[in-house]
């Protein structure tokens, strides 16, 4: 057909039958290259991967299958370290809204910076036992007692360092007594309670809770006092005593460094 | 009549199990050791998950079927013969696991979700349009047709293989393929075959 087409040997009605099946297998072969075009390059698919899935079919089998690379390893890694640094967060969150509010304020109040400044020198070589001299002083020239005395008789001293903490201690102590006015960013606040030598062991036990809870801190000496060696005091202890006979005395420390 | 029917609840009880260890581990005919099974675990699980994905078109749902047709292999290997046999056993678990799990109450313990995960989502949307248009268009087939296009074009199996492992007609075959072929050409004649 095709060599008598060649040849014009054929009618137009056939001619055009003729042409017409080429273009058909013209259509058919592209198609057929299109095909071809289209599974060479599917077969390069390949799906998306799961995570380990080895390890999966021998754990549904029953074989124990050990992970190992490091890719496991830097995953387990990794939460580890996020978990340690949410444990840090938590733990220093308290710390950290301290030191924020401590910053706002000496932001806040120039004139406290540039007494602090001022004061800096002293400021420094206050200690433990430069504190223990200005109760001293205190109690000998204030309320006229020997130091000893006062020491022996004012054994609980406590820092605070927030208004929280020290309103816990006062409720227990005073609880008729209103708070006195106390700034606790510009002073320090040592709060010293008279309990005598006999009756402290029974104080601690009734407030261990709320001393461990502030992490209270004791100083005191061994040594008996007048008030002690009395017979009332040994045999009764209730919170109405402390109210009666504790004398909870405030220092102002005119410093901006804690003791 | 009360055993019978006693003993056919039992069987079907039976069926349902997850994990099932093997009867003997310490035979000396059977082939399959441990560390052959790990062995031919690394040597087909690719291409087992491809072919899984092939026919039920879903990474979680084909990953589970990975797992039931090793665990069979596992399961049954003490009748392997010879190595030459891996590749039919793994076809022919294969097509029946995805056969039993498009059933109304698989037996299987292949989940039956209908959600990709979003790392994988993400993972699928990089692939070329084209490619995810045949997809979609392919999954709108039945399993069978799946099945034949699957093992003709992509694994490029004979008619005959492909009768004698299915236990279908040929003209069925070629008819299906056929559908198959025209369909997907429909669908994709005016996309470019971007490299995958």
């Amino acid at each position: 057909m095709l060599f008598r087409f060649s040849k014009e040997e054929l009618s137009a009605a056939d001619k055009r039958k003729v042409l017409l099946h080429l273009g058909q297998c013209a259509i058919a072969r592209r198609e057929l290259a299109q095909w071809d075009n289209f599974k060479t390059n599917i077969k390069q698919f390949k799906p998306p991967q799961p995570f380990h899935i080895e390890h999966r079919v021998l754990e549904s089998v029953g074989i124990k299958h050990t992970l190992g690379g490091i890719r496991f390893r830097w995953v387990q890694i990794r939460w580890a370290l996020l978990g340690m640094a949410i444990l840090i967060l938590i733990g220093n969150s308290g710390r950290l809204v301290d030191f924020l509010r401590m910053g706002k304020h000496t932001r806040q109040n120039n004139s406290f910076v540039q007494e602090a400044n001022l004061e800096n020198q002293t400021a420094r070589t206050i200690s433990r036992n430069h504190a223990i001299q200005q109760i001293n002083h205190f109690f000998t020239v204030v309320q006229g007692w020997s130091g000893t005395q006062a020491l022996t008789v004012y054994p609980f001293i406590k820092v605070f360092k927030s208004q929280k903490q020290f309103l816990a201690i006062w409720q227990i102590l005073m609880p008729t007594q209103t708070l006195p006015p106390i700034d606790f960013h510009t002073h320090q606040v040592l709060l010293i309670v008279n309990v005598i030598h006999a009756n402290f062991e029974d104080f601690i036990h009734i407030h261990h809770r709320t001393i461990k809870k502030h992490q209270v801190y004791f100083y005191y000496q061994i040594g008996q006092s007048d008030h002690a060696a009395s017979p009332k005091w040994e045999s009764s202890w209730h919170l109405e005593v402390i109210t009666k006979f504790s004398y909870p005395v405030i220092f102002k420390l005119n410093s901006s460094r804690r003791l | 009549m009360i055993d019978s029917s006693h003993h056919e609840y039992e069987h079907r009880k039976m069926i349902n199990f997850p994990k099932v260890q093997r009867k003997d581990t310490s035979g000396e005919r059977n082939l399959l050791t441990q560390d052959v099974f790990k062995q031919i675990v690394q040597q087909y699980i690719d291409s087992v998950y491809t072919a899984a994905f092939w026919l039920v078109g879903e990474p979680t749902v084909s990953q589970a079927v990975t797992c039931e047709v090793f665990s069979k292999i596992y399961r049954f290997g003490s009748n392997l013969k010879s190595e030459a046999e891996i590749p039919y056993w793994i076809y022919s678990f294969l097509i029946n696991i995805c056969k039993s799990n498009e059933r109304k109450n698989p037996h299987m313990s292949i989940p039956k979700t209908k959600t990709m995960p979003k790392q994988l989502i993400f993972k699928w949307r990089k692939n070329p349009r084209w490619i995810r248009v045949f997809f979609k268009e392919f999954f709108q087939f039945s399993l069978n047709q799946r099945v034949v296009f699957f093992l003709k074009e992509i694994q490029e199996l004979s008619f005959p293989e492909i009768s004698n492992l299915l236990g279908r007609d040929l003209e069925e075959l070629q008819v299906d393929l056929l559908d198959v072929q025209k369909k997907i050409m429909r669908a994709l004649s005016g996309e470019t075959f971007e490299p995958v």
